[in-house]
């Protein structure tokens, strides 16, 4: 079967219309084409809309910072994203809602860049930023679709992929990983038996790795069976992200959907519990907190 | 009640639990617990595992008071599961931000304005190395919606992040505390996304020395976050000096805690580029490297002077070009 | 694997203290330690129930010594009394119940 693992190039030529991908040009501003090269930002055209495109091109390596690699995201990679999603807002800045343009996550990266220099600058900011960014976009409007082709692992979806409208993922036959960390990780740091981990994987969604257990916790909207698949998909995802913001139902798409279809998936069954009761004791606690309706303001 | 508040105010604010702080932070008898630990609405995930669940899930989440401002207070507990977030854990802290949120437009739609308590602020102490494993998917998605709720509370509550514990602030959370509008540490609070271990696991010890605990404090310690100005402020490890810097933050108009922020906008990122510039290339081999670069000289005695010499002295990170200072 | 759940009853009459108690909560589940929580039961209820949860399968019979011996001591009828335990010692057993019954009479 093929895989897409490192071939965020060749995913944006199907998903994109052919021969419209225009590199390190986004909101019509453009890039410096040799900063971050593995951070491909770009703008194309779907069915002959604009749309900003995201991706990782785990061949390029980051010649300035040692630990950026193999699709790696470092300092400078988080950072370029957040800023094409910011000309990308700035463009559409006086459209209507309904004019926003799209954003399109194509998702394959191992994770942040684990590093001395890294940590020393504060690469947490590279990733906020971006999902920041990302977050802003979302909430003014442009549909944002994640498509996970490859390897959507811990830190690095979080960064690039969590914060989209809706996220798609090829199925399991294209060897599409997405996790925290292996089984066998996770055995060693918390002392847990493999054998009972993978046990308990089998019923439950909330530690293995796979495509399937993100389907069930909501933090995966829909699976893609087929490659050729994938630009349908995204455009019917962008037709309902649409429909829902111009609703004003801002809940129904990103972060809180996910919290939502995991709950009816049976994924999340206790957030359910945990939200209905902070409600309510919120309710209950709300005259002495912020004083009844009548009320002076408290000295 | 208040007799035990009083002397809690007095104590190291590191060796209080996450309830503790909590309740401290407010003003005396104002903090009220939401999903106390009778709720017991425990981890679900964990007994499986054979691994013993605790109430509260390693979260205490409340309302209160931080002098004049009503403040949701959020506060993690690294003694369980190293303050790890899972289902139960991070659901907690979203509807934490998204309870602020509605508490301030009720304030809002009761005419309220900022000088008189008609400004809800967030208050997050974190102290967690991010993601439960045990619940390490759940704990991952976790991170998104409090990232989204964060930029949904943007402009209309403030977030004020508190680092300050044993273990102090990694993984996502890493992130999350870089996403607030002000941020308070102090000497034992460290921040970072991948913890100093896992570094050396993964890049190797030439990489990182994760035993070497002055490397460790050196990178991801208060001291160095403020002069990159990741945080804003670095207090004493006292109960009281964190809840006297709470309160004073809390009591700002809105525009200027919003002004302290380092992420968020297309400028902050532009920003950030410039300081990620000065490290390309192996030019920073060590945090020091840095603060030689805005003109600290005698880092000994900077590392090593009590904090309020260390902050009327220290040369912090000028945001816009090296050389300018604010 | 799994955790061990053990549970304990006592009747008696409840001492006459002037406690000002609904609930109360101390400790944290951490290697070696344990919390409690502390539910006060109506006013007129003598029996005491102790749930135990705990990680360290197989030592019910310490749990019935250690606990007998503090309800001999303190009397502390009329309560629910949750334990979640990852493996503590018997003396940290009774120093965690030690500092409930302190707490208690703090309030």
């Amino acid at each position: 079967m093929i895989n897409f693992y490192g071939r965020g190039r060749d995913a944006i030529e199907l998903i994109v219309d052919e021969g419209s991908f225009e590199e390190n040009v986004c909101g019509g501003e453009k890039i410096d084409p040799e900063f971050a090269e593995s951070a491909l930002v770009g703008t194309a055209t779907i069915s002959g809309e604009i749309v900003t495109v995201i991706a990782n091109d785990a061949g390029f390596a980051n010649p300035h910072f040692r630990m950026v690699y193999a699709g790696l995201m470092g300092l400078e990679e988080g950072l370029k994203m957040a800023y094409a999603v910011y000309l990308t807002i700035k463009a559409d800045k006086d459209k209507p809602l309904a004019e926003k343009r799209p954003i399109i996550l194509v998702v394959d990266t191992p994770g942040m860049s684990p590093g001395k220099v890294e940590e020393i600058i504060g690469i947490y900011k590279s990733t906020g930023a971006y999902q920041l960014a990302s977050a802003e976009a979302r909430r003014l409007g442009h549909p944002i679709v994640a498509m996970v082709i490859g390897r959507a692992i811990s830190g690095g979806f979080l960064c690039h992929g969590l914060q989209a409208d809706r996220i798609l993922a090829l199925s399991d036959m294209f060897g599409t990983m997405i996790h925290v960390m292996p089984l066998i990780g996770i055995a060693r740091v918390t002392k847990i038996n493999i054998m009972l981990l993978e046990e308990l994987a089998e019923s439950n969604p909330v530690f293995a790795a796979g495509v399937s257990h993100f389907y069930n916790l909501g933090g995966v909207d829909g699976i893609v069976e087929e490659v050729e698949d994938m630009r349908a998909s995204i455009e019917t995802q962008i037709a309902e992200i649409r429909r829902l913001k111009a609703g004003g139902e801002h809940d129904k798409v990103g972060p809180w959907s996910r919290l939502m279809s995991g709950i009816r998936r049976g994924g999340r069954k206790t957030s359910e519990k945990v939200i209905e009761l902070m409600e309510e004791e919120f309710e209950k606690a709300l005259p002495c907190w912020l004083g009844g309706e009548d009320d002076e303001p408290t000295p | 009640m208040d007799d035990r508040w009083n002397r809690m105010q007095d104590l190291p604010f590191s060796r209080l639990n996450a309830r503790e702080r909590a309740v401290a932070i407010c003003n005396p008898g104002s903090f009220n617990e939401l999903l106390c630990p009778r709720s017991k609405l425990t981890s679900p995930h964990l007994p499986a595992m054979g691994q013993t669940p605790q109430f509260d899930d390693g979260i205490v989440v409340g309302l209160g008071k931080a002098g004049k401002t009503p403040v949701v207070v959020v506060s993690q507990e690294s003694r369980f599961v190293g303050g790890g977030v899972g289902e139960v854990h991070g659901t907690k802290m979203v509807m934490a931000i998204r309870l602020a949120l509605r508490g301030q437009r009720i304030l809002e739609s009761r005419g309220r304005s900022p000088g008189d308590g008609g400004q809800v602020a967030l208050v997050i102490s974190f102290d967690t190395g991010g993601v439960r494993l045990q619940e390490a998917n759940a704990g991952l998605l976790a991170h998104s919606e409090v990232m989204d709720a964060f930029q949904a509370a943007r402009g209309k509550v403030p977030i004020i992040g508190v680092v300050g514990g044993t273990v102090g602030c990694f993984g996502g959370m890493g992130f999350v505390a870089s996403s607030v509008d002000v941020l308070i540490m102090s000497d034992v609070g460290r921040l970072g996304l991948t913890g100093p271990g896992v570094i050396e696991e993964v890049v190797g010890t030439e990489e990182f020395d994760a035993a070497n605990r002055a490397l460790v404090w050196r990178t991801t310690g208060g001291r160095h976050r403020f002069i990159t100005r990741d945080a804003d402020f670095i207090v004493e490890d006292a109960m009281k000096a964190f809840r006297e810097k709470v309160s004073e933050v809390a009591g700002w108009p809105l525009k200027k805690i919003s002004e302290k922020r380092i992420i968020g906008t297309e400028e902050m990122v532009l920003e950030q580029m410039r300081l990620v510039g000065l490290a390309a290339n192996d030019k920073i081999q060590d945090s020091w490297d840095l603060w030689r670069q805005f003109g600290n000289k005698d880092i000994e005695y900077l590392w090593d002077s009590d904090v309020s010499e260390f902050t009327a002295h220290a040369k912090r990170w000028p945001r816009g070009r090296i050389g300018e200072r604010d | 694997m799994a955790l061990e759940r053990l549970e304990f009853e006592f009747i008696g009459e409840p001492e006459n203290g002037e406690n000002d108690w609904e609930y109360l909560h101390i400790g944290h589940v951490m290697s070696g330690d344990l919390e409690i929580l502390a539910e006060r039961l109506p006013a007129q209820a003598n029996v005491t129930r102790i749930h135990v949860t705990t990680s360290a399968v197989g030592f019910g019979s310490v749990w019935q010594m250690v606990i007998d011996e503090f309800m001999a001591t303190h009397k502390m009828y009329g309560c629910e009394i949750w334990i979640n335990d990852d493996g503590a010692t018997p003396a940290v057993v009774k120093l965690r119940l030690w500092q409930l019954v302190r707490e208690m009479s703090a309030k």
